[in-house]
């Protein structure tokens, strides 16, 4: 008898309705967090990333770019070689996620870092380098730019290009820079033509 | 019984230098008695000076056998001594270090020496002091007391090799046929005597600092052989050093798939009728079918050409659910580690992919920062840390133990990550990483447990926290001012917290930091681009997120509450609250009142 009144006391009842309240509110979470809610089917995706490069095509184009940007600032402001600091991966990766959501193991995204070069560009350098750097951007499709900073030893720009990757730029206290990719299908998907992970 | 004082003077040297003198001695051996057995009984010789010939020919065979014997147990012993010494060694260097660094002293008899906490401790943090020195007295002296299980394993067994050797006791070489022996034979089986055992690792309920002292004692031979050996036993046990648990797992993973695989083909035959008249499987079923999904995923990511560095820390297939854990970075090594523990509804097979992708964003952001404000070269490490049966929408939701609505899955869960985390630091010895903890959603629940329980961490983030099961970050153990709550606006779990259902909610409560999520113009903005606002419980990882800027530099040390206005720190400081927490606290008091009335009523029908 005891054991019936129990199960109905009011702050279970209370438990019941914030787990319900919770559930609600978050039933989403750890399966759709962060996806864009127009991203389409897993088909509309596959076709939209069939009209791009290949991951691994794009991977050698953007680690050429920032080879030809590291030499190009180190001879143009003399600063010291470009280095990846103990510890980093100079070319990572991730699955696509947001815009590209279901699109699982047939695709991925890159952060390639361009590493270090320890201290600031010489402030008498900047415009000569940064008319260079912008030069290989645009050349590599990042034809968008934004400035962020630009005062002595601040200086921040980023170059978008049209698959959602950006290219970022920058002397402060180091002058580093980095490239974070858009979604690209890795070249075998693209052979296949038709997504492995139908959701 | 070996002391602290032997083992800071054991040598390995001498060992490595006697190994060559006995390879040549036995490979002089063996090329000369290579066809004893043949000079023994040379063909067509009979008559009692031929059989007494034989019986010394015997004798000498013999004898050559036990020495050959000899030396090759005494070669092996010798050379795998040596390598033990220098896993001895190791723990010992390691122990002394974390002792020197915290102004402790080792005694020759493994006494631990406290020479006193630094003179000028503010009044306030002496007790916290004092507790945190009895703590680390304790991972010292268990440090101390590993290293001398170990370096007694290594003595016992040496010993007893060079005992059965100083007796002429190696092998028995009467036993031995001298027909057409080769002296090769009895090296070989003197050499499998003089193999030494590794010591065994402290039992299944030991602390981080247990198992990573005893990890710090082995040879680096020893541990490959032992994670080889033992997968099982390296795989999950906190303390032991990111990389080794990453192999160990790896073997695990690959056999658990085909041993799950065949306990789905098996329950299926049990169970004919599998699904029921709704089509829902069997819940035995359904778990396997869940668990071998989970398996999958992390083959996926962890073998995935295109992810480089990612390490599988933890796998655990025992429970309801998989539960697993995959760092993105060098965790033994890195200058900063992000610990990441997801809530409700989290999976392996579900969340594991879009959460790893989170934490690559947000390694990206922080090493971006970390290189502009000057500490440039600091290195990275995330950890997707779904190593809990975090609370599931299913029937579970209104079980105690299962429940979101409780906070049973969140202590549980809680001990295990507390457990983990201070695996890290005592994996890293007295070099540990710059550690943040980020909980979301009940994952900051189970966070604040962990937290709770006193871990290495310097800095936690709690985003669409329901609440933190405590009423005061203090609780927390984590350096004044460094634990972050973000709350974006119109995030219905954020405003439950005012409930105080599970805890006082972190918008308002005491030593707070309070993180801004909302829309950051360039001119204000740290990084002097625009940060985007985040709305609702799902969007604190977005891209360019004010979230996810505040998380980036707090995991990359660039939050420094004692000058917030300083060129160092790079946090937006925010208000976290809206017309939500509004609401909630209204929703609080009415309930309150309507809680007291019921209460009241109940007792006066029933009587209790």
């Amino acid at each position: 008898m005891e054991v019936r009144h129990r199960l109905v006391k009011p702050a279970v009842v209370a438990s019941s309705l914030v787990a319900l309240v919770l559930a609600s509110a978050c039933g989403m979470e750890g399966k759709d967090i962060n996806d864009d809610p127009n991203a389409g089917t897993v088909q509309d995706q596959f076709n939209t990333l069939m009209q791009r490069p290949s991951f691994e095509d794009m991977t050698e184009r953007y680690k050429q770019m920032i080879k030809e940007v590291q030499d190009a600032t180190v001879n143009i402001a003399g600063i010291p070689e470009w280095e990846i600091p103990e510890g980093r991966t100079p070319v990572s990766g991730a699955r696509c996620g947001f815009d590209f959501p279901d699109i699982g193991g047939d695709g991925g995204t890159r952060q390639i870092s361009g590493g270090l070069s320890k201290g600031p560009i010489p402030e008498n350098r900047w415009p000569d380098v940064i008319d260079r750097v912008t030069q290989i951007a645009q050349r590599y499709g990042f034809e968008s730019q934004q400035v962020f900073h630009d005062k002595p030893q601040n200086h921040q720009i980023s170059f978008s290009d049209s698959y959602g990757g950006e290219f970022s730029f920058g002397t402060e206290s180091n002058t580093s820079m980095a490239i974070t990719s858009g979604c690209f299908l890795l070249e075998q998907a693209r052979q296949r033509g038709t997504p492995s992970e139908a959701e | 019984m070996v002391t602290w004082g032997d083992v800071t003077r054991w040598d390995s040297e001498p060992l490595s230098d006697a190994v060559g003198p006995l390879n040549r001695e036995y490979n002089e051996l063996t090329t000369a008695g290579e066809d004893l057995g043949k000079v023994n009984a040379p063909d067509g010789w009979t008559g009692e000076a031929a059989t007494a010939a034989a019986q010394r020919g015997n004798q000498i065979i013999d004898s050559l056998q036990e020495w050959t014997a000899e030396i090759a147990a005494a070669r092996r012993a010798i050379a795998a001594t040596a390598d033990a010494i220098s896993g001895v060694k190791n723990g010992v260097k390691e122990a002394e270090q974390l002792a020197s660094a915290n102004h402790f002293r080792i005694g020759d008899d493994g006494s631990v020496i406290d020479q006193g906490p630094p003179p000028d401790i503010p009044e306030g943090q002496k007790e916290s002091v004092a507790n945190e020195r009895a703590s680390l007295a304790k991972e010292i002296q268990e440090r101390v007391r590993q290293v001398l299980r170990s370096a007694n394993d290594v003595d016992k067994d040496f010993c007893t090799v060079l005992d059965r050797v100083l007796a002429a006791d190696t092998v028995d070489a009467g036993a031995m046929s001298n027909d057409s022996v080769t002296l090769a034979a009895a090296g070989n089986a003197g050499a499998a005597l003089g193999s030494l055992s590794i010591p065994t690792p402290p039992s299944g309920d030991a602390t981080p600092a247990q198992n990573a002292a005893w990890w710090a004692s082995l040879s680096k031979a020893q541990r490959d052989r032992f994670t080889k050996d033992y997968p099982k036993l390296v795989g999950n046990r906190d303390g032991v050093s990111a990389k080794y648990r990453d192999i160990a797992n790896r073997d695990i993973l690959a056999q658990s798939k085909q041993d799950l695989r065949t306990q789905l083909a098996q329950a299926k035959e049990d169970n004919p009728g599998y699904k029921d008249i709704l089509g829902l499987e069997n819940s035995n079923i359904g778990e396997l079918e869940a668990k071998i999904a989970s398996v999958e995923k992390v083959e996926g990511l962890i073998n995935d050409p295109t992810l480089p560095n990612r390490h599988l820390l933890e796998l655990d297939l025992s429970k309801t659910r998989a539960e697993a854990a995959v760092a993105n970075g060098d965790v033994d090594n890195a200058d900063h580690v992000a610990v990441f523990t997801p809530g409700f509804t989290s999976t392996v097979d579900g969340s594991l992919e879009n959460y790893d992708q989170n934490m690559a964003d947000l390694k990206t952001k922080s090493e971006q920062l970390a290189d502009r404000a000057g500490n440039g070269g600091d290195s990275f490490a995330t950890v997707t840390y779904i190593g809990y049966q975090a609370p599931q929408a299913d029937e579970g939701m209104f079980s105690p133990g299962g429940s979101v609505a409780n906070d049973t899955a969140a202590k549980e869960g809680g001990r295990e990550l507390n457990s983990f985390l201070n695996g890290i630091d005592a994996s890293r010895g007295d070099n540990p990483p710059h550690l943040t903890s980020l909980g979301h959603s009940y994952g900051s629940l189970t966070s604040s447990h962990a937290l709770q329980g006193g871990t290495g961490v310097d800095d936690a983030i709690m985003f669409g926290s329901p609440g933190l099961g405590t009423g005061n970050t203090s609780d927390l153990n984590v350096p004044d001012g460094h634990v972050m709550s973000l709350e974006a606006d119109n995030d219905p779990v954020a405003d439950i917290g005012r409930s105080g259902h599970l805890g006082e909610d972190p918008s308002s409560m005491p030593g707070m930091q309070h993180g801004e999520t909302g829309a950051v113009p360039a001119e204000q903005s740290p990084t002097g681009r625009d940060l985007k606002g985040v709305e609702g419980h799902s969007g604190y990882f977005t891209p360019d997120s004010t979230s996810q800027h505040n998380m980036a530099a707090v995991v990359a040390g660039l939050h420094h509450p004692d000058n917030p206005d300083g060129p160092d720190d790079r946090v937006v400081q925010g208000n976290n609250t809206d017309m939500g927490d509004v609401a909630g606290q209204a929703g609080r008091n009415v309930a309150s009142d309507i809680k007291q009335g019921a209460e009241a009523a109940w007792k006066f029908v029933t009587g209790w």
